[in-house]
């Protein structure tokens, strides 16, 4: 988690709450595997917001991304 | 030649496997049908707790709608330490969806790679029902259900899923509109009962597939380690019908053997 928020920090982005609340997400729940609308729906956050900090989330390795009949599967990265 | 007995995976809960002659019958898929709050999931996390630590069988929970995060804490009230046993490898929570759980099947994707490296014996899916969001044709859900059944069963897998009955006690008892009852190799139903003034819960196997098991309507209590099978409840009527009221039939037979 350190390591991952340390990534997130010294991206270069603009880090909103939603990545922090993602990251914290996943920690607690590592066994998550969910498209961009589900985990919108467990987080309670609006799914645009959610959607693009994911892929921000995503393109720094943190998380991990997966295309499943045509839906893209989010889930923590080497877990 | 001597009869060959099936081999058994122990739920741990002791007097259920009484009730199911030794315990499930290992490789076969039970459903846990009952109403909200009777403790389906409860019994599911039991099994697969005691599986990690008293059958060194490890498990797989798969959840659609709890976060791991909860599991962990309903599991931690009883003492069980899925978040340990979790880091030691023994038990994997997976929170997805059913369309999720349907492509890593078809495409033997991640759930293929986790029942193999861990060597997963016990799968809980949590809940079943849940797959009514994915597909609404009762012949395409039974279809997709049948291949999940399958999917376990060739991997030797004994599994658990959980089914919501919405009538809270008594009434007509239908386990699903698409045959669910029917695939399922053995079902466990948990629904409450009225005796005297107060809700208690009841447990009963319907179907034990290729064997024999007890029949009658047990009382289950949820203590501090867990579920408990109790006696059944004697000298009680119409328990199945939700009011059970006190059977009479000793005293009339007293009656007239006077």
């Amino acid at each position: 988690m350190v390591d991952a928020v340390k990534k997130l920090m010294s991206s270069g982005l603009e880090v909103t709450l939603t990545h922090m609340e993602i990251l914290h997400f996943f920690r607690r729940n590592p066994g998550v595997m969910d498209d961009v609308n589900g985990i919108s729906l467990r987080l309670g956050l609006k799914k645009t917001n959610v959607e693009r900090c994911i892929f921000d989330l995503v393109r720094l390795g943190i998380l991990n991304s997966q295309n499943m009949g045509g839906k893209t599967v989010i889930a923590m990265a080497g877990v | 030649m001597p009869k060959k007995t099936r081999s058994r995976t122990k739920t741990g809960i002791v007097g259920l496997d009484k009730m199911l002659n030794g315990g499930l019958i290992r490789g076969t898929v039970t459903l846990v049908a009952g109403s909200p709050g009777t403790g389906k999931t409860t019994l599911g996390l039991q099994f697969i707790y005691n599986g990690a630590t008293k059958y060194n069988e490890n498990g797989l929970i798969v959840t659609f709608e709890e976060l791991p995060d909860q599991i962990y804490r309903d599991a931690s009230e009883f003492g069980w330490d899925l978040r340990g046993l979790e880091e030691k490898n023994r038990v994997k929570v997976m929170a997805t969806s059913p369309f999720v759980l349907q492509q890593m099947r078809i495409y033997k994707n991640r759930l293929d790679e986790v029942i193999k490296e861990m060597e997963v014996k016990r799968v809980l899916i949590d809940s079943i029902t849940l797959f009514k969001s994915l597909i609404n044709e009762p012949i395409n859900l039974r279809k997709e259900i049948y291949s999940l059944i399958n999917y376990f069963k060739a991997k030797g897998i004994t599994a658990l899923f959980t089914h919501e009955l919405p009538e809270l006690r008594g009434g007509e008892l239908s386990i699903s509109n698409f045959g669910l009852g029917f695939l399922v190799d053995s079902i466990i139903l948990l629904r409450y009962v009225e005796i005297g003034s107060e809700l208690k819960k009841s447990i009963t196997i319907i179907k034990l597939r290729g064997s024999n098991h007890d029949k009658s309507i047990r009382e289950l209590q949820v203590t501090s380690k867990g579920m408990e099978v109790e006696l059944p409840f004697k000298d009680y009527e119409n328990i199945m019908g939700g009011s059970a009221f006190k059977s009479v039939r000793k005293e009339v037979d007293k009656f007239f053997n006077k």
